[in-house]
């Protein structure tokens, strides 16, 4: 009975995006339904996610794939970013938001893929959809930038040599690509200027957590006990959080410092949640989650304070405590939870993260690591300071706070962080016991 | 659960719900918030009263959480009342209560002190958490938090920069500390395998030790416990304002001032308990100890400098927290861990008392603008006896502790840490006495009878509570005798007098240059008008810290920015090809 409702649940989970974007983007109707009903559909998506956990719970299934919860756990971070992908679609217009559901097409489809050729088929349609959306929010040329598409293209050929028995040694590098890993970070840590904020967010999310999920999936990262790999891999990665924190400082203006920021932490999450993925699936799930939330909850804050104030640098905001309450509390505790303070969920995931396979390097890394959250924190608390705090600028243009309905929606994402700070090993528990890894 | 258990998770729960409530519904009406959040901290204070008639002195333990972060199996995150915690949950919502009263007129009509008083909640419930805390990740939990709430406190004027950019000073400071803090506790835990603080005092007991092996081992080494206590002490030196990160106390004071009040004499100690707290840890690591000794000693003696030369109230009274919390780490530096804590509560008390008192005092100058030199005196009015029994106190701690050795019977203070303690205790207390001389209208027979009543009084005071807490802090936190032992005691006390001789003849020079505006003494004069520059500038500490620390980082950050612009405009193939940058 199980293995019936769960193909139901599979086939929902592929058919309502494509038939999403299919409507979107081929019935326009004489009177274009409501954003509601579109709302609806990823709810239902949500409903099946946390369906299929509880089903998985009562009867593991450890044949099937989508009995591996940790993908539900992605499924659900990629699900809330297409959903934003998706509304600002609509908001800017750019494209109905047909692209939203069929990049979140692409990502159930190569979460689900359980043969090699078919998840590459649906990594290569989830490049392409990266890139339209790219396009659609920012690029201007028929190419688009090359920071962002050489790495595309790199991707799937990579990871197209994963077919080949001689060229599987490169394919990790496909997915690498998509992590903030020295030297191939550097379309993550390039934010546009124009553009909402949250899209290329998203973006970078749902390529980094599918990139966690292919590594960990299709090419297993293998390090050689008595090599120096590992602390090669362990630099590598401190190196781009150092150089995205220190970016983060630099920057004046508010999405990119932000935007910085979360490329810094991503940093800092890589090789952990690397490294926990083969054993400790409940602890890459609270780094993800801890990650994602924030990120995404700061990049749609980011967003109504440009389209609030229409300014973006630092400097020409200010005192906007009187006029946006909610946005100042909430942006508050949002910085606190990405830049890892304790009761936080990425804090505990950082902690509770398992550090044997490292060797003495570990130091090295743990010293780089808390000097990058260190100068993260200075740079996110002078964001806030700079933006709520002090005297307001002379503006003509009067600014509101967020809607209400936004600001509980923003509560209910910063509850879990504070859940997972708590009590971290809660997703742990409920992962290991389905018997799904 | 026990009902001890549940009580003692209520004592910072109970706080943190009354400012909770006090947020949530105050809505701008400081009446209601200053009910919620007296209630939750009276209740906790009647709870911890509970606490320590039921369990005497013995401990009460309560679970919170499963512990996910040690790797071997332990106890769950948890509190713990023992007497240390309960001596110290007593001086902070003592502290609190007091200042909430005091907050609640101070703040009478001015914006957002809902929010004001519901953060002093806040700061009063992760205090005790923090002195509830028996786990090491709990406690820097706590730790960070303290200094969230310290942080909301200070940025209360929010149109001002003049607060937000010394709350951002402070949080940067003090997250740099935080990152010290936190590799210490990471070097512990991986050494014990757990964060427990039992379990890592357990791995301290005589065991399998191998003294050859190194910071890497995965075990309680020998150097990761001196690796783990350096960094922990690095981040304790970083709160407590002690050189060289002292910079961070002196730029809050644009804070309101119950929020001074409540930071000296309760945040700025919570250094001070945590050394005690982890002291079974600390007295394994003599040379951590003794480089805590150096550091606070000559804390003591820049802050008591710097001190001098002051103009405003409250400046002083920074400056003389940062000697104060000197003198403290000098204590526990000489292993003497109870009486660093009596010191610690008296000097909480104290301050607090100082600091809420200097408003009034500022207050009624403002009124007088013309009044002589000299007649101040008028000005304090009902606080004067106040300023002589707070300053008589703090001057005289360090020559009272040395005395009471004598009385006590047993060497308190062995060999030459007491002797090195006696000279900078003395210099520090003399500083202050010229510093109280240039009070002059203060020494008046009245006020002299006093201060020699309440030195008396003090005596016994110090005495009697040095003893207690040796005996009720024991063994958590017990004295250590760490020096060697040195010189007899017949020559301590001429080297003590040959000491105080020579303060006395430099003071008197410092007083006749003032006196004599530097007619009678050119060469001292111009002596020491450079070292009053030099003082006056905090030792040019700002700007070395700017142009060796700031200035650099801030010049790396833009680099790093530049560069990455460079690299992304004209990056596409067509731009590459038109030679036209990108939109």
């Amino acid at each position: 009975m199980n293995s019936v409702l769960i193909k139901v649940l599979e086939g929902l989970t592929l058919a309502i995006p494509i038939a999403g974007a299919a409507v979107i983007r081929f019935f326009p109707f004489s009177r274009p339904l409501p954003g509601r009903f579109f709302s609806l559909l990823f709810l239902i998506l949500v409903g099946a996610d946390l369906l299929s956990i509880g089903l998985f719970r009562v009867q593991p299934d450890p044949a099937r794939f989508l009995a591996q919860n940790f993908a539900l756990v992605i499924h659900l971070a990629v699900l809330l970013s297409c959903y934003l992908i998706f509304r600002f679609e609509i908001k800017q217009t750019v494209s109905g938001g047909a692209l939203g559901f069929l990049l979140l097409f692409f990502s159930s489809g190569f979460l689900l893929s359980q043969e090699l050729s078919l998840a590459l088929c649906f990594w290569l349609g989830l490049l392409a959809t990266a890139y339209l959306i790219f396009r659609a929010f920012y690029g201007s040329r028929p190419v688009g930038n090359l920071p962002f598409t050489g790495p595309l293209l790199f991707s799937g050929i990579l990871f197209s040599l994963d077919l080949a028995p001689a060229g599987m040694w490169l394919s990790p590098l496909a997915f690498l690509l998509f992590m903030p890993f020295f030297p191939f970070q550097r379309w993550m840590s390039f934010t546009p200027r124009s553009g909402a904020a949250t899209v290329w967010i998203a973006c970078r999310v749902v390529l980094f957590a599918l990139s966690a999920w292919g590594i960990y999936r299709w090419c297993p990262l293998s390090f050689p006990a008595t090599g120096k790999s590992l602390d090669v891999f362990l630099g590598l990665c401190a190196l781009a959080q150092i150089q995205g924190a220190l970016l983060a400082m630099g920057e004046s203006v508010a999405r990119k410092r932000i935007s910085a920021a979360i490329f810094s932490q991503m940093a800092l999450c890589t090789p952990l949640i690397l490294f926990a993925l083969p054993g400790r699936p409940g602890t890459a799930a609270v780094l993800v989650v801890s990650l994602v939330l924030p990120a995404l909850a700061l990049g749609v804050l980011a967003d109504h304070l440009e389209h609030e104030t229409q300014r973006q640098n630092l400097g020409d905001m200010g005192g906007l405590f009187r006029d946006m309450p909610r946005a100042d509390i909430l942006f508050f505790l949002f910085i606190l939870a990405l830049s890892a303070m304790p009761g936080s969920g990425l804090f505990s995931g950082v902690l509770g993260s398992d550090f044997s396979a490292a060797g003495d390097f570990l130091w090295v890394w743990a010293l780089a690591s808390i000097s990058g959250v260190v100068l993260l924190q200075w740079a996110l608390w002078a964001a806030w300071e700079q933006i709520f705090l002090g005297p307001p600028q002379n503006t003509a243009l009067p600014v509101s706070d967020i809607s209400a309905r936004l600001a509980v929606s923003l509560v209910l994402a910063f509850i879990p962080l504070i859940f997972l700070g708590i009590w971290p090993g809660i997703l742990g528990s409920i992962l290991l016991t389905a018997g799904g890894l | 659960m026990h009902l001890a258990s549940v009580l003692l998770i209520l004592v910072p729960v109970m706080p943190l719900a009354g400012a909770g409530i006090a947020y949530a519904f105050s809505r701008g009406d400081d009446g209601t918030a200053f009910f919620w959040t007296r209630l939750g901290v009276v209740l906790s204070l009647l709870d911890c009263i509970f606490l320590v008639v039921r369990s005497g002195s013995g401990l009460i333990r309560a679970r919170l959480f499963p512990d996910p972060f040690s790797r071997i199996p332990g106890p769950d995150i948890g509190l713990v009342y023992d007497p240390l915690a309960a001596v110290m949950s007593f001086l902070i919502l003592s502290v609190s209560l007091v200042i909430l009263a005091f907050s609640r007129r101070y703040m009478t009509g001015e914006p957002r002190s809902d929010h004001f008083l519901g953060a002093i909640g806040l700061a009063t419930g992760f205090l005790l958490l923090l002195v509830t805390a028996r786990n090491l990740v709990l406690l820097y939990a706590a730790w960070e938090l303290v200094l969230v709430a310290l942080c909301l406190l200070l940025v209360h004027h929010r149109n001002r920069r003049e607060s937000s950019r010394p709350a951002l000073k402070t949080w940067v400071m003090n997250q740099i500390g935080g990152g010290f803090f936190l590799g210490g506790i990471l070097v512990l835990g991986q050494a014990a395998g757990t964060f427990d603080l039992d379990g890592l005092f357990a791995s301290l007991l005589p065991g399998p030790i191998d003294g050859g092996a190194g910071l890497f081992s995965g075990r309680m080494t020998p150097s990761a416990i001196v690796w783990g206590t350096l960094l922990i002490g690095i981040g304790i030196l970083v709160r407590s304002s002690q050189l060289p990160f002292h910079l961070w106390l002196p730029v809050t004071l644009d804070a309101p001032t119950p929020v001074s009040g409540f930071m000296h004499a309760g945040i700025v100690n919570a250094g001070g308990f945590v050394l005690n707290r982890l002291s079974p840890l600390f007295v394994h690591s003599p040379g951590v100890l003794h480089g805590l000794f150096v550091v606070g000693a000559a804390t003591a003696i820049y802050g008591s400098a710097v001190m001098l030369v002051q103009v405003s109230v409250k400046q002083t009274l920074v400056y003389s927290t940062m000697g104060q919390m000197g003198y403290m780490f000098a204590e526990c530096g000489l292993g003497v861990f109870p009486a660093a804590i009596f010191h610690m509560i008296a000097h909480g008390i104290f301050k607090a008392t100082l600091f809420l008192g200097s408003g009034s005092v500022i207050h009624t100058s403002r009124f007088h603008e013309h009044s002589p030199k000299g007649s101040l005196s008028r000005a304090f009015g009902r606080h004067r006896i106040l300023w002589v029994l707070g300053g008589s106190l703090l001057i005289s701690l360090p020559l009272i502790l040395l005395l009471s050795d004598t009385f006590r019977g047993k060497p308190f203070l062995p060999g030459t840490g007491g002797l090195i303690l006696l000279f900078f205790g003395l210099a520090t207390a003399m500083q202050t006495v010229f510093n109280l001389f240039r009070f002059s209208h203060l020494l008046t027979p009245r006020a002299v009878l006093a201060f020699t009543g309440m030195f008396a009084l003090v005596f016994g005071l110090y005495w009697g509570g040095l003893t207690w807490f040796d005996r009720i802090l024991d063994p958590l936190s017990k004295t250590q005798f760490l020096t060697p032992q040195g010189p007899a005691w017949s020559f301590f006390y001429p080297v003590a007098l040959l000491t105080m001789g020579f303060i006395l003849v430099a003071g008197w020079i410092f007083l006749a240059r003032e006196a004599s505006d530097g007619r009678k003494f050119p060469a001292v004069f111009a002596l020491s008008g450079r070292l009053h520059d030099f003082l006056d500038q905090c030792g040019y500490a700002e700007i070395l810290v700017r142009r060796w620390l700031r200035t650099p980082l801030e010049s790396w950050a833009s680099t790093i920015r530049k560069i990455h612009e460079r690299t992304g405009e004209g990056s596409s193939p067509e731009a590459f090809l038109t030679g036209k940058p990108d939109e």
